[in-house]
């Protein structure tokens, strides 16, 4: 599957991805008043999920490794019924930043930033 | 044919109705399993494209309120699918689809192959 094969629905990937992390950065703020908000869990893994197939098929790996391991952790926390650790939440407003960059520099460049350091934190947590 | 895709991604739901028209396809949308219910009675698919992660109702709860009507489950249905999800993928199939497309590995030709053989199956 190339890049260039989708590349008519490269402003839909890079809307719909806006939109999606816009959508996690307030399921976040909600996530930060009450860590056990199982609808902020439940919406944080259909956001997380849908990033990251999105970024699957339009081969934007970063983006997309960055999305699975978020999405694990909640599919995970809304199985268990967890509180969402305060060190968690904190990670993943930075991760949002992190993505609306990478976001950006895809619209800019067709080219991902590294996310690896981020990520690399989150898969710690 | 009809094809109705119950998808929540506006991503996918745009790319996957493109392909299916291109190919000669005529395709409705449905944002959940519950306007998936609605639309399955208004549009009358040949055949249902289901994703199982969404919001309000999922594709679990879509398949459970298919099995109950008589006639949407005669409707065949494939899942999406993707990875890290195949213990999903065959509670589906066991709750009636009857089978399943990658949803991220794109191969039109088969996605094309699997749904004309799957509503000829329901024809024969």
């Amino acid at each position: 599957m190339s890049y260039i094969y989708l590349s008519p629905f490269k402003g839909l990937y890079v809307k719909t991805s806006r939109e999606y992390i816009n959508k996690l950065q307030q399921d976040l703020e909600t996530l930060a008043r009450d860590p056990q908000s199982y609808e902020a869990i439940n919406s944080i893994h259909i956001s997380a999920h849908s990033l990251t197939t999105q970024a699957a098929i339009t081969g934007y790996k970063n983006v997309e490794r960055l999305c699975r391991t978020i999405e694990k952790i909640f599919k995970k926390l809304k199985e268990e019924k967890s509180k969402v650790p305060l060190e968690l939440i904190m990670l993943l407003k930075d991760s949002t930043k992190s993505l609306t960059d990478c976001i950006d520099s895809i619209e800019k460049s067709d080219k991902e930033i590294d996310l690896s350091d981020i990520t690399g934190k989150i898969e710690k947590v | 044919m009809n094809v109705l895709i119950v998808e929540d991604d506006i991503f996918f739901q745009k790319f996957y109705s493109t392909k299916l028209q291109e190919a000669g396809f005529k395709t409705d949308v449905a944002l959940d399993g519950e306007q998936g219910i609605i639309k399955a009675r208004e549009f009358h698919p040949d055949l249902i494209i289901l994703d199982i992660i969404m919001p309000n109702k999922d594709g679990f709860g879509f398949l459970e309120d298919v099995a109950k009507d008589e006639e949407l489950k005669k409707i065949p249905i494939l899942v999406f699918s993707t990875l890290g999800q195949e213990q999903d993928v065959q509670k589906a199939l066991q709750l009636g689809a009857i089978g399943y497309v990658n949803k991220t590995f794109f191969d039109f030709d088969k996605l094309k192959t699997r749904i004309e053989e799957a509503i000829n199956a329901k024809k024969a």
